[in-house]
């Protein structure tokens, strides 16, 4: 049906992707978009994925990470809910050239939820250069969730999302998903500030998403 | 009373049969095109066949604002063979309107003659009216009489999106426009050709639903709904005359008409006729492309975009010798994107480049953004062609996007991507509308902000690849 299908690309929640290139962002989405326990719709590209989760619309916003492109990322963060900050757990560098990041993400929404990635996990036992006490410190410092994650064997890649939704959702969405109606509670931002201090604390969700390392 | 008087030949000639209180009304006009001129009001041209079916009358224009309806017969240059200047035959159509659904005196509608300048040959015809009453039954009459003419012809303006016959409907769109896109000496695509291809299934299919949504806007039991969003659209119409418009005022043009279009919105949802069909988006997009179509003469030059337009095609030209690693293309993409005489015969170029340049010719905000998307998608396939990379993410596509850009030169990209920013709603602009918009408006910018230092280096570094190949050779 052509009008359910215009109506469907309507988006509840806006995710940028910010880092450099070579850091994971296109491995993690497409990992990401692959992934068959929530439906993806279809999208001209794979720059832009487009995902149910909970009955709630996420667009993904993949953004080009080269050096000379940095300045455009401000048109990307217009307006986003959520942002996630990848960088490359076997490169040193990648973590603090995130700093580039955070003044363009003053143009998002208030209250945008940060969420730290450290991207190539699968690497990390042979190569590992970012330390996590490094990476949650950085974390705490802008005030951000930190995740580990590996595009190859699919760790945590899933569960991004998930602190992400319950992050602007809240633990309702994720539990009355049963009739999947996303019309009925629009609004996104209104929770997002409280239940990010209990993720910051990481008194529940983030405990048992560190015991990977 | 001179006017009277040469009403009376013309009628007395034969030529105009007279019409009796108790006639009939006309029958539905065969009406051809409705143009809407900035600060005149909605112009409707439309002619009449009497109720003995027999005889063709003048066509004649009306105008519809705010205070009155006008009527201006149309020059006597187009009938060269009868010398008769038509104004006495619509004077006795409209006569007949006004006598149509007439119920009272004191609604009654006066015909008023004038003669601007004193000129002979144009002589203007206007409703005064009285009442309140009387504007609301004279628009539903007029509504009635040319609902026909206007729908075929929104859908014909909708639907061309060549430029040629764009400027033809709205004259006065064609003129700027079309001196700033003569800048672009590329080869422009038969833009007509184009849009009867068969490749617009998605355009197609909001062209379609728009129809839908147009035939149930003019239905008679919506009368009172459009004559309001007519009045308002009018109304910004002329308070737009003659005015040059740039930045900031137009931003506030598209807050006044989110609200307007938004409050008519309700309006419609809470109507039978939409209520057991449309969902509330397909209306908001509806009454999108009916403003658009209404408004987009008076809206869409922006004279501060179009001036960074002339730069950025200079710039562009300027480019051009610079090979695709210049703008961050891949190592392994850039030997097949730097031969352009190739990459202008590739199939998924020319459709990029299409509809790049279909971007400007569309006047819908959405039909718009459905050619960015198209233009994206030719893009993702081309890199798809040239690498055999199945996932594409952006760190691959803008390089390639900015590269499609520079050689396909579209015309007055900035223009049009702040129409699209300002007219297109914003929650659709959060989805992958928003995303591949952009994307182009990132590659554009970036385009632009090339300053002489990045330019002279990228020539530099131009020239050290060249070096180095004949050194090499």
């Amino acid at each position: 049906m052509a009008a359910a299908a215009a109506a469907s690309k309507h988006v509840d929640l806006k995710i940028v992707f910010l880092g450099a290139s070579g850091v994971g962002k296109t491995s993690l989405v497409q990992r990401y978009a692959n992934d068959t326990f929530e439906p993806t719709q279809s999208t001209i590209g794979a720059a832009f994925t487009l995902k149910t989760w909970h009955g709630r619309r996420f667009g993904v916003w993949d953004t080009a990470g080269q050096e000379r492109y940095k300045s455009l990322s401000a048109f990307y963060c217009r307006g986003a809910g959520a942002a996630i900050l990848v960088y490359d757990v076997t490169k040193a560098d990648s973590l603090h050239a995130l700093d580039a990041y955070m003044d363009l993400l003053a143009s998002a929404k208030d209250g945008c939820f940060k969420v730290l990635v450290g991207s190539k996990l699968d690497l990390a036992p042979d190569a590992r250069e970012v330390t996590l006490d490094a990476a949650r410190e950085y974390a705490t410092s802008i005030d951000a969730l930190h995740i580990e994650a590996s595009a190859k064997t699919g760790d945590n890649v899933m569960d991004i999302f998930n602190h992400i939704g319950v992050g602007v959702f809240g633990f309702d969405a994720m539990t009355a998903s049963a009739n999947g109606s996303p019309a009925s509670t629009p609004t996104p931002t209104a929770s997002t500030s409280t239940v990010r201090l209990d993720d910051d604390s990481a008194a529940k969700s983030g405990s048992d998403k560190k015991k990977c390392c | 009373m001179s006017a009277e008087a040469r009403s009376g030949e013309s009628a007395s000639s034969g030529s105009v049969p007279e019409y009796g209180i108790l006639d009939p009304p006309p029958s539905p006009p065969s009406a051809d095109v409705l143009r809407i001129v900035p600060g005149r009001g909605l112009v409707f041209s439309v002619s009449f066949v009497s109720s003995a079916g027999k005889k063709r009358l003048r066509p004649a224009q009306v105008v519809l604002s705010l205070e009155a309806v006008t009527i201006i017969p149309t020059d006597k240059k187009r009938g060269s063979s009868s010398p008769a200047p038509g104004v006495g035959e619509s004077r006795h159509l409209w006569r007949d309107i006004a006598r149509y659904g007439r119920r009272d005196e004191k609604s009654a509608i006066q015909l008023v003659e004038a003669r601007p300048n004193g000129s002979r040959d144009s002589t203007i015809l206007s409703f005064v009216l009285p009442s309140s009453a009387a504007v609301e039954w004279m628009y539903e009459a007029v509504a009635f009489f040319v609902t026909q003419a206007y729908v075929s012809h929104l859908n014909e303006a909708v639907g061309s999106g060549g430029s040629e016959s764009g400027a033809a409907n709205v004259g006065w769109a064609g003129d700027d426009t079309g001196a700033v896109a003569g800048l672009v000496d590329g080869a422009a695509p038969d833009l007509r050709q184009l849009v009867s291809g068969s490749r617009f299934s998605v355009r197609t299919k909001i062209i379609n639903r728009f129809d839908e949504f147009q035939l149930k806007l003019h239905h008679w039991s919506m009368v009172q709904l459009l004559v309001s969003l007519h009045e308002a659209l009018a109304l910004e119409i002329t308070s737009l005359r003659f005015c040059k418009l740039a930045g900031p005022a137009l931003d506030a043009v598209a807050t006044r008409l989110t609200d307007t279009l938004d409050a008519h919105r309700e309006a419609i949802v809470g109507h039978p006729m939409f209520t057991w069909q449309q969902p509330r988006s397909e209306v908001r997009e509806g009454l999108e492309m009916f403003a658009a179509v209404v408004l987009y003469g008076c809206v869409f030059r922006d004279h501060a975009a179009l001036a960074r337009d002339k730069a950025l095609t200079k710039r562009i030209s300027a480019l051009q010798i610079l090979p695709p690693t210049a703008f961050g293309v891949d190592a392994e993409l850039a030997p097949a994107l730097a031969d352009t005489s190739a990459l202008q015969a590739n199939d998924h170029f020319v459709r990029a480049r299409d509809k790049l340049h279909l971007v400007n010719a569309e006047r819908c905000p959405r039909l718009k953004v459905v050619a960015i998307l198209d233009a994206c998608a030719a893009v993702y396939e081309l890199i798809a062609q040239l690498s055999g990379a199945s996932s594409i993410g952006a760190d691959t596509l803008l390089p390639v996007l900015i590269y499609v850009i520079l050689i396909s030169r579209p015309p007055l990209l900035w223009t049009n991507l702040e129409y699209i920013q300002r007219f297109r709603a914003a929650e659709a602009m959060r989805g992958e509308e928003g995303y591949y918009t952009t994307q182009v408006w990132s590659a554009v910018t970036f385009l632009s902000s090339l300053d002489a230092a990045d330019v002279v280096e990228l020539h530099t570094q131009f020239l050290g690849l060249w070096r180095a190949h004949r050194s090499q050779a």
